[in-house]
């Protein structure tokens, strides 16, 4: 299947490769499809591209670039609305704002994006603990992180 | 701010038909039981943040694109 993005120009998918979010994403909570897009010179960035409307994309980062030991908990009702059966097949990205001084970069630690790789069903979380910022700058450790692996 | 005392299993009642009870305490975490009409919505404060900061990273656009290869590259 393809769409058209604003970003990327067409891009072609398959159908296993659709995400459900079945809440949308808190502010865009009508976007329920979404894919995930990789393209090598964003690396270590992924795309998280809605189906739905297709203007919208989201550029992500696996947090573990950003915070080495990044932990995140998932709870019951995480559990239950991902029907997660294994956490090994959980994927968690954060969401990166790229603000018009892109110095100022940050990445949503707090609120990780998470995958059950098992149905593809996926949903944005809120952690309770305040070990994580909701603007996490990430210039710094991106210089620090070996892009190229 | 008002600032009420309460201990375990008592209540607040807002208005005439919002109840807020303090359901247990486990050193810093405190759950909280809420009941309140369908039509009130009833959400952690930092999901509004959250919130906007969804709509801000969903702003990318092409310059900005540009402007994160760039910044790969250097590195």
């Amino acid at each position: 299947m393809n769409i058209k993005t604003k970003n990327f120009g067409l891009v072609s998918y398959n159908e296993e490769d659709v995400l459900y979010f079945d809440d949308g994403i808190p502010g865009f909570e009508g976007l329920k499809s979404f894919i995930l897009l990789s393209v090598d010179e964003y690396t270590p960035f992924k795309w998280l591209q809605s189906l739905d409307d297709t203007d919208i994309a989201f550029v992500i980062i696996d947090p573990k670039v950003v915070v080495k030991d990044y932990k995140v908990e998932i709870n019951e009702e995480t559990v239950k609305l991902l029907d997660i059966k294994d956490l090994n097949h959980i994927l968690v990205f954060a969401i990166v704002v790229i603000p018009d001084e892109i110095e100022k970069m940050t990445a949503n630690l707090k609120a990780p994006i998470i995958i059950n790789a098992e149905n593809n069903k996926a949903m944005q979380i809120l952690l309770d603990n305040d070990e994580y910022m909701i603007k996490h700058p990430i210039l710094k450790e991106l210089k620090n992180a070996d892009t190229h692996s | 701010m008002l600032i009420l005392t309460r201990k375990i299993g008592q209540s607040l009642i807002i208005g005439d038909d919002i109840e807020i009870k303090v359901v247990s305490i486990d050193g810093e975490n405190i759950k909280i039981g809420i009941s309140a009409p369908k039509n009130v919505s009833v959400v952690r404060k930092e999901l509004l943040e959250v919130k906007d900061e969804n709509k801000k990273a969903a702003l990318i656009d092409k310059s900005s694109l540009k402007k994160l290869e760039k910044l790969i590259k250097k590195d």
